[in-house]
């Protein structure tokens, strides 16, 4: 198998680098999908394999080869591990198996928005190599054996998505979003970098003690010699590593992650390249999973600090409410598009941090391709109306009926049925905080409640936004004829349907419940994810909980309910401005009063709190990134002015050094210098 | 192995031995062909392009015969002897034998040696093809570049100090003349404070080589011998001579203005080399000959230079966020360079000197790239100055490419040339000096994204008139470009084909007992 995970990552950086022999941009997008189609097909087959043979599915088959390789000198070896040793390669477990798959798929689709979308693009052939180039970096990363596999393929994600972002390098609402998102990445990566440090200067020594793991070249990173090392570090059988140093690593590692991911509150690099075209959003949102993948090869570690897990749990359910709210209010479609795809991976990490393992990482690959769908639709929108503000769009049943249908799919799936709102609650009152993770349950009660509003919140601008679009008329506007308005065009409407079937296929390869298929030999252990995609020895089983799919079930009533709710308020306020004074309420059609008022006042307090939050988001944490930079530059510029007596300076400066260089030569003759730290 | 040795085996057998002559052939090759440009009229054009192809020549040779050393020894460093000096590369011949204190003709390599000889070799080479364009002086510049080539290769491989001392004020005129015949601005100035910088940094090495020879009680100019053991005070004192010296040519803050205004004042071949290779031989001589010396001795004072380093990676980083002068601003980063060498030095431990070597390399090599595509920005739109520039990808992707492809390599991303110096350096001095090495990284950061936004006020944005009629880069230019932006990439990918030798190189370094 190792063997085959090398071509499924190699045959995407094959196609890179033959686009660039490619006669024609057309030709070179050909090549780069062919490339990539094929390493779909051979990632299908590896994991079919490992579906049918149950055995070969519990242990990865691991192949790796040398990269760099040191000796520590004698006495070093109290510091450092005795073989400094790092290696690359591929390991094809369960979570390798299908995300290869799910990520092969998802870029093949993003290349075919761009085929769709940037014809004519004098950035045509750049974009299919650069996100050919992702493709390849993310199954690196997905495949990666080790941590510093990790770090190597996530830097270059990096650069990679810089490259991406500066599509439109000549305009500047798209160059300083990407010069900021790639500075926010790179200080990912060094945390990320910091870790590995850590790592050595920890348990160095100890990890070179232990014996090396069968099949491949040493790797001192390598997750096999990690996750036993932090187990045997949690029980204190590693010298001088605490639970303070192991919170410390994880804290590293998660920032890092959580970066990746976009995570409030590092989700303004995201948004910010949303001037970027959608192909480009797409690749970029779908290198996003790169930090639950991270996360989830991290877990041990998590495991062992459970206080860092229940904080992650925290961390994603804050995140998922803040992102959703802020979906809730934003008109630019784009930009919910890009929130919606951070909310979900927040509720995703809200799902590992309650010990989901197997829900996490089930969110994450139904949400991917969900995201890719409404990026879809959100494009095919923008390019119909000719704007990307949601309040300027309505009517598309009457004209776009495909790609109304589409939304209508998203919205429904985004509102609860994608059964991601289920995983999430019932993850978390299965109460698998491991032992010790349970601070107080009033945590966990916490991440429950945000949860729930997450999903609410969820259902309420997907049902706000389908409203929206779908009835009433455009706006007018100069320049845009509305019976001019059509549907999309036919290779959209395709990949609208790739997305929502791959969707369905997510969903219902995660449905709970499911057993076992055939017997004997061809025996499928199970179709269900948590049968298939677990952490540890045992499976983590989602059963069916009815509770938690009533749960599920009245917040997605109260979101359905509520969505309608702002949209009519948002007419009313319409209606109300163009004169009408609420003569005439709109919500009046049915019901008794009290409820009539409830839902006006919930929508109009709903609306109120996402503006808030929108506000908040506008107005402090974007700029916290631009303060950031001033207050750097105000330093430089304090420098500048020293610089400018820099002659009188730097004499003094120099003489002040070689008075320090005499000093220290002094005591250090005669044995006094303080400082010994060799 | 390589022919020359093979020369030797096989004669071994009739009993006569032919001396290995690769490193005198890569040290002396290079000033050859400046005397043999010196004899050459300079007429003509036809002349004029004999004497630059004479001058490519001649740089060529010299990275051939470094290439053989380096192969060498990278074929050799599995036995465990490439990168150690003492191998097959060795020629020693008694040379100053009747005086007090014996001198001799000695040359070697070590890994250390290795890393920059390759780099020197390579950016000459190049900045020899870069120079095809220059009308002005040809045989001043071809004849003070081959000169200039010669006293840094032979810097990296004396193991004598006579012969060291010789090379490093050899080093010295070539700069001064370079800078005053091509220079711009206060060129007379840049040019003396230059000169003064280095013959000081000169006379302090001298003032240690003489400690050492008469207090070691060898009574001998022999560089070899490691560590050296002075009775008394004499090591710390020598430490910090040639500490001092090395940390001067380094360009180091707050010792960086002398090297910084040279390279603004020069023009853009000129430049690529000084910031390129002069400070990598400051560096070099640290590391080989302070740290390799008396490597306790460095050991005590570890935190003297993470505090320097810290200090030269935030005030590099800072003084670029505001430099406007775009060769300035370059400069500043190859600071921050050598703030993270000094950090490795902190580190004083084997994978932290492997890192340097590491580093040194790619360094050399990225920092090239960046002040000859700054020169060819400058000649081509007639502005020195960033804030003049703007959406010059217009006119010339390919240029915008490479200079995008070198800020990635600077800014340490993974699989180009500097990621592996990075990773060595910090992970080898994390143990010995966490905070000093999180703020260092964050200092190189703040470099990096001065350096990607320097790109973007460069490159992108809008199309300007005024740069309607800027050239992209000719042939020539892709040649010269291509060879650094290639080994940028190869290195970045395969760093491992170093890693043996320059991991012989640092444990000969920090324990040359063992080695």
């Amino acid at each position: 198998m190792g063997s085959f995970a090398w071509i499924i990552l190699l045959l995407p950086l094959a196609g890179c680098g033959a686009s660039f022999v490619a006669e024609t941009p057309r030709r070179a997008a050909h090549v780069c999908m062919t490339f990539l189609g094929m390493s779909l097909i051979v990632a299908l087959f590896v994991l079919g394999y490992r579906l049918v043979h149950e055995t070969t599915s519990i242990t990865p088959d691991i192949s790796t080869l040398n990269y760099l390789s040191l000796s520590p000198g004698p006495s070093e070896t109290t510091t450092f591990p005795s073989t400094f040793q790092v290696a690359v390669g591929v390991r094809v477990d369960n979570l390798s198996a299908s995300f290869m798959v799910l990520i092969s798929f998802l870029f093949l689709v993003v290349q075919g928005l761009g085929t769709a979308m940037l014809q004519r693009d004098a950035g045509y052939r750049r974009f299919f190599w650069a996100s050919s180039l992702l493709a390849t970096l993310m199954l690196g990363l997905v495949l990666s054996p080790g941590l510093f596999q990790v770090w190597l393929t996530l830097g270059a994600v990096s650069a990679t998505t810089l490259v991406l972002a500066l599509h439109y390098w000549h305009r500047r609402e798209t160059t300083s979003p990407a010069r900021r998102a790639f500075s926010v990445l790179l200080g990912a990566d060094a945390s990320l970098l910091l870790g590995l440090a850590y790592i050595i200067d920890k348990m160095g020594p100890y990890l070179g003690l232990r014996p090396q793991p069968v099949g491949g070249a040493l790797d001192i990173f390598d997750f096999r010699l990690l996750d036993p090392a932090w187990q045997a570090a949690a029980q204190g059988a590693v010298s001088h590593v605490g639970y303070r140093s192991l919170v410390i690593l994880t804290v590293l590692l998660a920032v890092a992650a959580l970066v990746h991911a976009a995570q409030a509150p590092f989700t303004g690099w995201l948004t910010g390249l949303r001037e970027a075209p959608l192909p480009v959003l797409g690749a970029i949102t779908m290198s996003l999973l790169a930090g639950v993948v991270v996360l989830a090869r991290i877990y041990t570690l998590l495991m062992v600090t459970p206080r860092v897990l229940s904080i992650l749990a925290v961390i994603g359910a804050v995140g998922a409410v803040w992102l959703s709210a802020a979906c809730l209010v934003s008109r630019d479609i784009y930009r919910v598009a890009l929130l919606f795809a951070s909310a979900q991976l927040a509720l995703a990490i809200t799902a590992m941090g309650a010990g989901g393992y197997s829900a996490g990482l089930l969110i994450t690959a139904v949400s991917a391709p969900l995201s890719l769908l409404l990026l879809v639709t959100a494009g095919s929108l923008a390019r119909a109306y000719r704007t990307r503000d949601i309040g300027e769009m309505g009517g598309a049943w009457q004209r776009m009926r495909h790609t109304s249908l589409s939304l209508g799919f998203w919205a429904f799936a985004a509102a609860g049925l994608d059964l991601v709102g289920y995983d999430v609650v019932s993850s978390i009152f299965l109460n698998r905080f491991p032992d010790n993770g349970q601070l107080t349950a009033w945590v966990r009660d916490l991440v429950a409640v945000l949860a729930i509003a997450a999903v609410v919140l969820t259902a309420l601008f997907a049902v706000r936004l389908l409203v929206t679009v779908c009835r009433g008329t455009p706006a007018v506007r100069r320049g845009f004829v509305v019976e001019k308005l059509t549907e999309a065009e036919p290779a959209l409407r395709t990949l609208q349907r790739w997305c929502a079937a791959a969707t369905v296929g997510a969903v219902v390869v995660g449905l709970p419940g499911i057993a076992a298929i055939g017997h004997g030999k061809g025996r499928v252990p199970a179709l269900t994810f948590s049968h298939w995609v677990y952490y540890g020895a045992n499976h983590q089983i989602l059963p069916v909980e009815w509770w938690a799919f009533a749960a599920v079930a009245v917040a997605l009533v109260v979101g359905v309910a509520g969505g309608v709710a702002v949209v009519r308020a948002e007419l009313t306020r319409r209606m109300a401005r163009l004169g009408l004074r609420l003569r005439i309420p709109t919500l009046t059609a049915t019901g008794p009063a009290a409820v009539r008022w409830a839902f006006a006042f919930g929508a109009r307090a709903g609306n109120a709190l996402a503006g808030e939050v929108v506000a908040f988001d506008h107005d402090l944490v974007e700029p916290l990134y631009d303060s950031a930079g001033e207050g750097i530059e105000v330093a430089a510029e304090a420098l500048e002015r020293v610089r400018a007596r820099r002659l009188g300076i730097a004499i003094g400066v120099m003489l002040a050094v070689i008075l320090l260089l005499v000093g220290a030569s002094v005591l250090a003759a005669g044995g006094h210098f303080p400082v010994h730290t060799t | 192995m390589n022919f020359l040795a093979q020369t030797s085996s096989t004669a071994t057998t009739s009993g006569v031995t032919f001396p290995t002559l690769v490193l005198t052939a890569m040290v002396w090759s290079a000033v050859i062909f400046a005397l043999v440009a010196l004899l050459m009229p300079n007429q003509t054009q036809d002349q004029l392009r004999r004497m630059k192809s004479l001058g490519s020549t001649g740089a060529g040779a010299a990275l051939f015969f470094a290439i053989w050393a380096v192969e060498t020894q990278v074929s050799e460093a599995a036995a465990g002897t490439g990168g150690i000096p003492g191998g097959d590369l060795l020629e020693e011949h008694n040379w100053l034998s009747s005086f007090p204190i014996t001198s001799s003709y000695h040359l070697d390599v070590d890994g250390m040696a290795l890393s920059v000889i390759l780099v020197v070799s390579v950016v000459f080479f190049c900045a020899a093809l870069a120079a095809w364009r220059n009308q002005r002086h040809v045989k001043l510049l071809t004849v003070c570049l081959l000169t200039l080539e010669t006293a840094s290769l032979g810097i990296l491989a004396s193991y004598d100090w006579v012969l060291f001392l010789l090379f490093w004020t050899l080093a010295i005129a070539p700069v001064y003349v370079l800078a005053r015949a091509f220079g711009h601005g206060h060129r007379a100035r840049v040019a003396t404070r230059y000169a003064a910088t280095s013959l000081v940094s000169a006379g302090l090495l001298l003032l240690a080589a003489v400690l050492i020879a008469f207090q070691s009680g060898a009574h001998s100019f022999d560089m070899s011998t490691t560590p050296v053991s002075l009775p008394g005070d004499g090591e710390a004192v020598a430490f910090w001579l040639i500490t001092a010296a090395s940390l001067l040519a380094m360009a180091v803050v707050p010792l960086h203005g002398a090297l910084l205004d040279l390279e603004e004042d020069s023009t853009g071949v000129l430049s690529a080399i000084f910031a390129a290779v002069l400070p990598s031989l400051g560096a070099y001589t640290l590391v080989h000959v302070a740290v390799g010396f008396f490597p306790g001795t460095s050991g005590s004072f570890s935190l003297f230079f993470a505090v320097l380093a810290v200090v030269t990676v935030v005030w590099g980083g800072l003084a670029a966020l505001r430099t406007d002068d775009l060769r300035r601003l370059i400069g500043h980063v190859g600071t921050v360079f050598m703030g993270l060498v000094l950090l490795g030095v902190a580190g004083h431990t084997t994978i932290a000197i492997t890192g340097i070597m590491f580093l040194l390399l790619a360094r050399g090599l990225v920092i090239g790239v960046l002040m000859l595509l700054a020169s060819l920005i400058q000649e081509r739109t007639r502005r020195v100055h960033i804030s003049q520039l703007g959406g010059l990808a217009w006119q010339a992707p390919f240029l915008s490419a490479f200079w995008l492809l070198a800020t990635l390599a600077a800014a340490g991303v993974p699989l180009l040339a500097v990621f592996a110096g990075d990773f060595f350096i910090l992970t080898g001095s994390f143990p010995a000096h966490r905070w000093a090495s999180t703020v260092v990284l964050a200092g190189t950061l703040l470099a990096s994204g001065v350096l990607v936004w320097t790109s973007q006020r460069i490159f992108l944005g809008a199309s300007r008139d005024t740069f309607e009629r800027v050239r992209d880069l000719g042939p020539l230019e892709l040649t010269y470009l291509g060879i650094l932006v290639g080994l940028i990439v190869v290195i970045g990918v395969v760093p491992g084909h170093f890693a043996e030798v320059f991991q012989n190189g640092a444990g000969y370094i920090l324990f040359p007992g063992a080695a």
